[in-house]
C-alpha cells in the first residue's frame, strides 16, 4: 500500500517535473524563436552597433594640372582628430591631455566630450602627423585619428577663378572645383571593425575594407606660363592706369580650347578667406558690359553675310546721324568723309557702323547677333556663366539699332566676343569654348568631356572680308599699338562709355577701353581680348587703342612662341640640317 | 551502486549499459569457470585517432589564423609605410611645384640676378635630344659662336657661356624660364 502510494507520489513529481521542463523548453524555445528570427533584424543593429564600429577612409582628392602637366590643385593627406563621445571614459582627463597637445581651450573639448547625445564631433582638424602621433601614443578611450586630404594650390594666385577652391570639408565650392566635383572626389571608402566589450578591437574578425576610389586627375586646356605672364600684364596695367579691373582671355579659334583667362585683382587660392567673395568672380565668363566698337566686326560681318553691303563699298559718312530720337556721333570728326566697307572698322567709325546696321535692317541684324552667340552662355565647362543681356528685336525703340550697331544697348562677356572674333579668324565657325583638355581617372581610364560641334554662321568668304579689314585696323588703323614685328596681327580698339550710374545716358568719364584680335593671319592659332575697366589718366590717352593694344601686343607676342607658333624670325640657322630638325 | 553483489548476467547488463562502448566477453578458464573480461573494440580506435586529428586540426586552425592575423598586421605596417612614403613624395612634388612655378622663377631671377623678359626670345627645338644631340648642338654653337650668342643675348638676361646655351636648347622642349 505504502509502495503504491509511494509511487502514485513519485508519479505526479514526474509528471509535474515533465510538465515544468516542457513548459522550459517551450519558453526557451519561443525565446531563441523571437529572438534568432521574429526579431533578429533589431538584435543584429542593436548588437551591431555595440560591436561593431565604422570607420570612413577617404578618397585622396585628384589633382588639376595644366596642359603641360603643371599641378595646379593638388591634395595631401592630412590628420584629423575625432572623438566618439559616448565611448570616452573620463571627459575631463582626456579634454586636459588632448589640449595641452592640440594648444586649444580644454573646457571647449570637455563641452564637446560630454555631449554623450552624440557619435561624431571634431575636435581639431588637418593636424600635423607628429601632433597626431602624440595624440595616438596617448591611447586615448573615444578618441581617434582620421586621414583627411587637404588641398594646396602650389601656384597660388595663378588661374584662381577658374580653379577654384574647396572647403574644410574638401567640396569645391568654385571653379573647376566645382564644377568637376564628382571626379575630383572620388568615392569614399570604409572599414567595419568588431570590438569587445572594452571597446578593443577583435583581432581576426572578420573586419569588412571598402577600399576608397581616388579621385580622377583633370588636365586644363590652359598653360600656366601664358596665363602667368597674361596675369601680369593685366596687373601692369590695371596698376598703370588706376583701372577698376582688368580681363583677358587667349583661346585657340579653330577648337575653342582657352589658353588663358583670368583678371586683376585676383586671389590667392591657398588663403581665398582673406579676400572679398566678389574677387572669386571669374570674369571672363561673368563681367558683362556693353562692347562699343568691338562689337562692329559683328555688325560689319553680319551686314556683308545677309548681303545688306558689300566688302569694297563706299559710304559717304557724315559727322552724326539720327538714329530714331538719339544723335549719334563720331568721336573726333566733324567733317564728312567717304570709307569703305573695310575704312569703317579700321578707323572705328560709328556712323559707318550705323549705316551698316540700317542697311540690314532690325530683324536680320538681331538674328546675325543671336547667330553669334550672345544673349546665351557659350557652353563653357566653368560655373557661374553669364548670358549678357540682349533683347528681341520686336521691343527695340527706336534708336536700339544705332546703339546696337555701336556696341551699346546691349551686355555681353569676354569670353562672348572673343569667341565672335574667332569666327573671323577661323572661317566662320562658332566654336564652344572648353577648358578641360581630359580627365584621368583613378582606373587609368581616359576620357574626353563632351565637345559640341562647331557650327557655320558666316561664310567664309565674309570671314576673309572682315579678317582684312581687321589686319588693316592694325596696320594702319586704330590698332597700330598691337603690331608685332614679323607677325601679322588682326585686331579691333573698343572704348565703351560706361552708363551713368543714374542708369539714364552714358558719361565720358568712366570707360571700358578693349582690344579684341587674333594671329597669324595666314592661319590664326591664337584669339586674345584685353579688358580695361574704368582705366584713369590724361583725357586724350585712354583708348582701347592706346590702353589694351599695347598688352593684346606683349600676350599675343608671348603666346605665339609659347605655343611654337613659328612666325619666322632673323636667326640664321642654315646649319641645322646637322642637328635634325630645327625651327624658329 | 556497485556491481559487487551481482551476478555475472547482471554485471554484463549492467556494463552493457552504461558502457556502450566496451563489451563483455565470456571466455573459458582453466578451470572450466567463466570469466568475464572487458576489451576495445576498433571502433574505440578510430574514435580515438578522430579525437587527436580533430585537436590536430583545431590547433592547426588557431595557429594558422594567429600567423594570419600576423601577417594581417604586417600588412597594415607596411601599408603604412607606403602610404608615408606616397605622403613625402607628394609633399615633395608640391614643394617642387612651387619651386617651379613662374611666379617664383621670374621673381628670384628679375629681383635677386637682375634679369629681364626680353623680346628676342629664339626658339629652337631639335629633335632627338639627349646627349649625342647636345654634343651636336654644342659643336653647332661653337662653329656659329658669335651669330648664335647673339640670338641669345637678350634671352632672360645675358648667357654667358657656350654650356648655357646647350642647356637651353638641349631641352628638346623649350622652357622659357629655365635658362
Amino acid at each position: 500500500m505504502v509502495r503504491e502510494a509511494n509511487n502514485r507520489i513519485n508519479r505526479k513529481r514526474a509528471y509535474f517535473l515533465f510538465i515544468l521542463f516542457a513548459a522550459a523548453f517551450a519558453l526557451i524555445t519561443y525565446r531563441l524563436v523571437s529572438i534568432q528570427y521574429i526579431y533578429a533584424s533589431k538584435y543584429k543593429s542593436e548588437a551591431d552597433f555595440q560591436h561593431k564600429e565604422e570607420f570612413v577612409v577617404n578618397s585622396k582628392r585628384g589633382k588639376i594640372l595644366d596642359r603641360n602637366q603643371v599641378e595646379l590643385a593638388t591634395s595631401l593627406i592630412e590628420k584629423t582628430v575625432y572623438a566618439n563621445p559616448k565611448d570616452v571614459l573620463s571627459p575631463d582627463r582626456e579634454a586636459e591631455a588632448l589640449a595641452e597637445i592640440l594648444g586649444i581651450n580644454s573646457d571647449e573639448i570637455k563641452e564637446k566630450l560630454n555631449n554623450k547625445d552624440l557619435g561624431f564631433v571634431y575636435i581639431k582638424r588637418q593636424i600635423s602627423s607628429e601632433t597626431a602621433e602624440l595624440i595616438s601614443q596617448l591611447n586615448l578611450p573615444g578618441i581617434y585619428v582620421q586621414n583627411e586630404g587637404k588641398r594646396y594650390y602650389p601656384q597660388g594666385d595663378l588661374a584662381a577663378s577658374i580653379i577654384g577652391f574647396t572647403g574644410l570639408d574638401n567640396n569645391g565650392l568654385n571653379g573647376i572645383e566645382l564644377q568637376y566635383e564628382k571626379i575630383l572626389r572620388g568615392v569614399d571608402g570604409k572599414y567595419v571593425i568588431e570590438k569587445d566589450v572594452y571597446g578593443k578591437i577583435i583581432p581576426g574578425s572578420n573586419n569588412n575594407y571598402i577600399a576608397p576610389v581616388d579621385g580622377g586627375e583633370v588636365f586644363l586646356t590652359i598653360d600656366s606660363q601664358i596665363q602667368y605672364i597674361m596675369q601680369e600684364k593685366l596687373k601692369e596695367v590695371a596698376v598703370a592706369y588706376k583701372a577698376d579691373n582688368a580681363i583677358a582671355v587667349i583661346i585657340n579659334p579653330k577648337t575653342g580650347e582657352i589658353y588663358a583667362m583670368g583678371s586683376y585683382p585676383g586671389f590667392d587660392l591657398n588663403n581665398y578667406q582673406e579676400f572679398e567673395a566678389a574677387l572669386y568672380k571669374n570674369l571672363g565668363t561673368s563681367f558683362t558690359y556693353e562692347p562699343g566698337s568691338t562689337f562692329k566686326i559683328v555688325n560689319i560681318s553680319s551686314s556683308v553675310d545677309s548681303g545688306s553691303i558689300k566688302p569694297d563699298q563706299l559710304f559717304n559718312l557724315p559727322p552724326s546721324i539720327l538714329v530714331g530720337d538719339k544723335v549719334i556721333r563720331e568721336i573726333s570728326r566733324n567733317y564728312n568723309v567717304q570709307y569703305t566697307t573695310g575704312e569703317i572698322i579700321k578707323y572705328s567709325s560709328n556712323i559707318g557702323a550705323v549705316t551698316s546696321a540700317l542697311a540690314m535692317g532690325k530683324q536680320l541684324f538681331y538674328e546675325y547677333i543671336k547667330k553669334y552667340g550672345f544673349g546665351e552662355k557659350t557652353g563653357i565647362d566653368l560655373p557661374g556663366e553669364e548670358a549678357g543681356l540682349f533683347y528681341n528685336y520686336k521691343n527695340w525703340s527706336g534708336s536700339t539699332i544705332g546703339a546696337l550697331a555701336i556696341g551699346q544697348s546691349i551686355a555681353v562677356t569676354p569670353l562672348q566676343l572673343v569667341r565672335a572674333a574667332c569666327v573671323i579668324a577661323n572661317g566662320g565657325y562658332l566654336v564652344t569654348p572648353y577648358i578641360v583638355k581630359e580627365i584621368r581617372l583613378a582606373n587609368d581610364k581616359i576620357e574626353q568631356p563632351q565637345r559640341q560641334e562647331s557650327k557655320s554662321i558666316i561664310g567664309k568668304e565674309t570671314a576673309a572680308a572682315v579678317k582684312d579689314m581687321m589686319l588693316a585696323c592694325v596696320e594702319s588703323g586704330t590698332g597700330t599699338r598691337a603690331q608685332i614685328e614679323g607677325v601679322q596681327v588682326c585686331g579691333k580698339t573698343g572704348t565703351a562709355q560706361k552708363a551713368n550710374k543714374t542708369g539714364i545716358g552714358y558719361t565720358e568719364e568712366r570707360v571700358i577701353t578693349s582690344f579684341l584680335g587674333f594671329a597669324p593671319y595666314d592661319d590664326p592659332e591664337i584669339a586674345i581680348i584685353v579688358i580695361v575697366d574704368e582705366p584713369h589718366g590724361p583725357d586724350n590717352e585712354i583708348w582701347g587703342g592706346t590702353v589694351s593694344a599695347p598688352v593684346f601686343k606683349d600676350l599675343m607676342n608671348f603666346s605665339l612662341k609659347r605655343l611654337r607658333i613659328y612666325t619666322g624670325g632673323a636667326a640664321d640657322f642654315s646649319g641645322a640640317d646637322d642637328l635634325g630638325e630645327v625651327k624658329q | 551502486m556497485g556491481t559487487a553483489n551481482l551476478n555475472p548476467a547482471e554485471e554484463e547488463i549492467f556494463y552493457k549499459k552504461n558502457q556502450p562502448l566496451l563489451y563483455l566477453v565470456n571466455r573459458e578458464e582453466e578451470d572450466g569457470k567463466e570469466k568475464i573480461i572487458q576489451t576495445r573494440s576498433g571502433f574505440f580506435y578510430v574514435m580515438v585517432i578522430i579525437v587527436f586529428f580533430l585537436s590536430m586540426a583545431i590547433l592547426l586552425n588557431v595557429g594558422l589564423k594567429i600567423q594570419a592575423i600576423n601577417y594581417e598586421r604586417k600588412i597594415i605596417d607596411v601599408n603604412e609605410l607606403i602610404s608615408v612614403e606616397k605622403e613625402r613624395t607628394d609633399r615633395l612634388a608640391l614643394k617642387v611645384s612651387e619651386l617651379t612655378s613662374p611666379a617664383r622663377i621670374i621673381t628670384s631671377a628679375q629681383e635677386e640676378l637682375g634679369m629681364q623678359i626680353s623680346d628676342k626670345i629664339q626658339v629652337m627645338e631639335i629633335s632627338a635630344s639627349g646627349l649625342g644631340a647636345q654634343e651636336k648642338v654644342l659643336d653647332y654653337i661653337a662653329n656659329k659662336p658669335s651669330n648664335s650668342l647673339k640670338e641669345y643675348d637678350s634671352f632672360l638676361g645675358t648667357i654667358n657661356s657656350l654650356k648655357d646655351i646647350v642647356m637651353v636648347v638641349s631641352e628638346g622642349v623649350l622652357t622659357f624660364f629655365i635658362p
